[in-house]
């Protein structure tokens, strides 16, 4: 379609693949019983051996399944990626994904009899209310490819947390959303491609019928606004054309990682331009890289008869292609550093600072009350039972506040966390693993996995780290591709069919539930190692946020005290992931916050940082306790929610402001998503 | 601070001593953790006071009837511990997969540890010793002999009922998950420890998990043209929609219709029994086997 055009150069991956695929393919069908089996496909009837049987209703629809799911993801993803301006917008970061997760889920639950017959109906539901949630709380600035992309991931992360706690709750109900989640592409037949592609090709219609203004739109909303395209409409017509060929998907076969983010990388690469080849392009690759994983699956498979559902592995397989992807987008930063900071509303003398911290520590003691279920005085109750749940989640939480709050500064960027280096997801890795191997391993076995992990990790974060002077922008890259993989390990986990999987979903939310007196002491004794290191560290912290240049120009050691700040700031996190497994989100949360209200200097940013982790964390322990009484839910999700709760009120208020004050700040709103 | 833990420290043996008590307590309070151990409890007649997920429970063990004062302890695998206490047992029950929080239980009443599931991959001799091992420390031993008896009996029917079919076919026991893809049950399984007790041959060859089952594609079940599908439920309305209309008219074609066992007339359909359960489960298989009527495979 565009190889006439282009060099061959930049078509050669591409052919490659094609190559593969009808390598593979061959291989497969002659393995199933030789291409004679055509035959009876085309003219409809079957002879009915096994062999022909598997060709005409396994082997050839799947085959036809990977193809279109492949292309509709690849299309679809040029399509958000286009219109939105935005190299990183797929279904998956936009919350679309998540939004019709939940609502499969939900009808599941409630109604299997609708979910049995109306899945494409409840799947399109799903993804159209959570855009509709992103667009609301994007508001105005959905232009802003940042805010979009913010926005996104909060809803994302918002519904996933929502049907973790499904999933924990109602595991045995769910066992079909466990595979579903995982995207296999196994067949019983032609009725799914009968299902989809009409839906792709009414998707893909309108889309190529919106070519000028998708052109236009790819040009910058300025541009297209004065060649007097009505962007907003335009817009919105291809993003729902695209999430109508997502959510076909989605129901069709289930979540597909990675392709619709590469596919169209791949095919810019490749040299498409325009928007139609490109879009075309796209499609094409994302058949290849769909078809190739899928039938490279089938044919390692064969021998060893075990199940492995192709898009969690393409997910696991893309994430080193994410690394790639990143590391060239993240050269030209899309602005400065610095102006992602949340700016405080008010300067603060020191003085104020200490004031300030000193109520976030009032704020804890009230949350620790309420915890502990004071004023009753049933002590041995609270002795026993309450007060080592409470000490863990505050331990956790403080020290997921501080190492957050090293991180944001050590990065000088407001959306550095713990878990964005991938501490916590090598920590859960080896307690999975751990549970694989050993099916009855106990606390010392799985904390001794935990541990393992997240040393792995850390250790190959350093030396990935150590050719670049511990830039920050690696460490990051490195964590994400690491967090891409342990996602897409325990998916086929789940897929398996384990009947653990609410136990290891609680452990992998952030759950203080096995928490007891002797447990705390090795955590506790990393934190203090930790804080003992950072101590003299203070000062290189109150200049690192400044930027390099000025760093370096004081003559401090940056190696030194990037490796200083890092070391510390893992075993803050080994020690709350040890403590209460990955909690995400408030390692993000708390720094930010503590920084909103005025917390400036190094120390009280660290102090209030810790305050605010440690009564998040023990507020939403209690709440998880709470909520569905005797029905427990992890402390880790039970934060993210409530955090999305604050994050809506954030934005109201800061909405408010903005009305106020117009035009003050832009980066301000986005950056508080 | 020091007298608080000194406080706490009184207060956990006086705990311990208060238990200790009441283990001398008739009939002991008995509260298991795992739905398999329940399920035998039940069988043998003991009064279970609290029990984890109530509802789930009855929708996926249990015929019998639970009364409102069962105590309802939430998850499975992560029961709530302030009810676990105060439902103040004698005696917890729990499985291997509790170790993790067995030294937390430990401190509300004495545990034992009982494992059906054990890499040995022999659940149903496990779940007769359990069930005499529980008969016998709950004073129930009669019952718990009578249970293995009517088992017993129950897998015999089911033996004699194979003897009378000398061509009896290989079976393969599924679950559909959803229309793609079945949870097969082989080695290690408590289904297949009834259908070896049986003398009835499973044709699954591939490796199983530590449960004795493993997750493949529907497809998968065209490697095995000569062997009888067994359906466990529960079964997914969309899957039952074409079991169902499997033996009338065709008005669906998918892979499940050209399967070989559901196209010979060779599939047997089986209300839900827990996979994961004890001796009640075994006898309930071998009986629902036995009345299934299986297919037999002539030779030609």
């Amino acid at each position: 379609m565009t190889s006439s055009r282009l060099p061959l150069l930049r078509v050669w991956p591409l052919l490659c693949l094609a190559a593969l695929l009808v390598f593979l393919a061959g291989s497969n069908i002659s393995a199933i019983g030789g291409g004679s089996l055509w035959g009876p496909i085309w003219s409809g009837t079957t002879s009915g051996t096994a062999s022909s049987i598997r060709m005409s209703y396994v082997y050839s629809p799947q085959l036809v399944m990977a193809l279109l799911s492949g292309s509709g993801l690849g299309f679809a993803g040029c399509v958000f990626q286009l219109s939105l301006l935005n190299p990183l917008a797929s279904p998956s970061t936009l919350g679309v994904s998540s939004g019709a997760q939940l609502a499969l889920t939900l009808t599941l639950l409630l109604a299997p009899e609708l979910h049995a017959s109306h899945a494409f109906a409840i799947a399109l539901t799903g993804s159209f209310l959570a855009w509709g949630l992103v667009a609301a709380i994007g508001g105005r600035r959905l232009e802003d490819p940042l805010t979009l992309l913010l926005s996104g991931m909060a809803v994302s992360f918002t519904l996933a947390a929502v049907t973790t706690c499904l999933f924990i709750l109602k595991d045995h109900y769910l066992n079909s959303m466990f595979i579903w989640g995982a995207g296999d592409l196994a067949q019983n037949g032609w009725d799914g491609v009968r299902f989809l592609a009409p839906k792709l090709v009414f998707g893909a219609a309108i889309v190529l019928a919106m070519s000028r203004p998708l052109s236009l739109l790819g040009l910058g909303t300025g541009v297209a606004r004065s060649a007097g395209v009505p962007v907003g409409w335009a817009r919105a017509i291809v993003l729902s054309a695209a999430i109508l060929i997502t959510a076909a998907i989605t129901a069709a076969v289930g979540i597909i990682a990675f392709v619709g983010l590469a596919a169209p990388h791949i095919a810019r690469m490749a040299g498409a331009r325009r928007v139609i080849p490109q879009l075309l392009t796209a499609a094409l690759t994302g058949a290849l890289l769909l078809g190739v994983t899928d039938q490279a699956l089938q044919f390692l498979l064969k021998s060893l008869a075990s199940f492995l559902p192709a898009g969690a592995l393409a997910g696991m397989l893309g994430a080193p292609l994410i690394l790639y992807l990143m590391r060239k987008m993240a050269k030209p930063p899309v602005q400065p550093e610095h102006s992602l900071w949340l700016r405080p509303h008010i300067i603060r003398s020191r003085a104020d600072q200490w004031r300030l911290v000193a109520i976030c520590c009032m704020v804890l003691l009230v949350c620790l009350a309420i915890a502990l279920g004071l004023p009753s005085l049933d002590l041995p109750l609270i002795l026993d039972w309450r007060a080592p749940r409470v000490l863990t989640a505050l331990l956790a939480g403080c020290a997921l506040g501080c190492a957050g709050c090293l991180g944001q500064r050590l990065l000088g960027n407001p959306m550095a966390s713990p878990e964005s280096m991938g501490i916590s997801a090598g920590a859960i890795m080896g307690t999975v693993l751990v549970l694989l191997i050993l099916p009855a391993a106990g606390t010392v076995g799985q904390t001794a996995g935990a541990l393992g992990g997240a040393l792995i990790v850390l250790m190959s974060v350093l030396f990935y780290g150590r050719h670049q002077d511990f830039d920050p922008r690696s460490l990051i890259l490195v964590g994400i591709a690491i967090t891409a993989i342990a996602d897409a390990a325990i998916l086929i986990f789940f897929a398996t069919g384990d009947p653990r999987v609410s136990q290891v979903l609680a452990l992998m939310s952030g759950s203080t539930y096995r928490a007891s007196y002797e447990l705390l002491s090795i955590p506790a004794g990393l934190s203090l190692v930790a804080v003992l290191m950072i101590l003299p560290a203070l000062r290189w912290l109150d200049i690192l946020p400044i930027g390099n240049g000025t760093a370096r120009a004081l003559g401090m050691p940056l190696a030194l005290a990037r490796t200083v700040i890092i070391i510390s700031m893992a075993l803050l996190t080994v020690a709350a992931t040890l403590l209460a497994g990955p909690i995400t989100f408030v390692g993000l949360a708390a720094p930010q916050i503590a920084r909103v209200i005025g917390l400036r200097s190094t120390g009280s940013h660290l102090a209030g940082s810790a305050a605010l982790g440690g009564s998040v964390i023990v507020f939403s322990d209690f709440a998880g306790r709470r909520l569905f009484l005797p029905y427990e839910l992890p402390a880790g999700l039970m934060s993210v929610l409530i955090g999305a709760f604050g994050l809506v009120l954030t934005l109201t208020v800061l909405r408010f402001y903005g009305k106020r004050r117009r035009g003050r700040d832009t980066a301000v709103r986005g950056v508080a998503a | 601070m020091r007298h608080l833990l000194c406080a706490a420290l009184c207060c956990l043996c006086l705990g311990q001593a208060i238990a200790g008590d009441a283990a001398a307590r008739t009939p002991p309070r008995v509260v298991p953790l795992d739905w398999g151990l329940a399920s035998t409890l039940f069988a043998l007649g003991v009064k279970v006071p609290a029990l984890a997920e109530k509802s789930g429970y009855a929708d996926w063990v249990g015929p019998e009837n639970l009364s409102d004062d069962v105590v309802d302890l939430g998850l499975r695998l992560a029961p709530d511990m302030e009810r676990l206490r105060n439902a103040d047992p004698d005696l917890i029950l729990i499985t291997p997969q509790f170790s993790s929080i067995v030294p937390r239980i430990e401190t509300i009443a004495k545990t034992k540890v009982y494992a059906t599931f054990t890499p040995e991959k022999t659940p149903l001799s496990n779940s007769i010793r359990i069930a005499r091992e529980l008969g016998e420390l709950l004073n129930a031993s009669d019952r718990a002999e009578q249970l293995v008896a009517s088992t017993n009996e129950a897998l015999a029917d089911l033996r004699r009922s194979r003897e009378t079919k000398p061509e009896a076919c290989p079976v393969l026991v599924v679950n559909f998950v959803d229309e793609r893809h079945v949870r097969v049950f082989a080695d290690g399984s408590l289904y297949d420890d009834v259908l070896k007790a049986g003398n009835i041959e499973n044709a699954w060859r591939r490796p199983t998990n530590y449960w004795g089952f493993g997750t493949a594609p529907a497809s998968a079940l065209l490697d095995y043209p000569d062997a009888a599908l067994i359906v466990i439920g529960p079964t997914p309305p969309q899957v039952q929609r074409i079991l169902d209309a499997s033996g009338g008219t065709q008005t669906f074609d998918t892979l499940l219709h050209h399967l070989p066992a559901v196209e010979a007339g060779r599939l047997r359909i089986i209300p839900a029994i827990w996979s994961f359960g004890g001796l009640p489960e075994a006898a309930r298989l071998a009986k629902a086997l036995t009345s299934a009527n299986l297919p037999e495979c002539p030779h030609d």
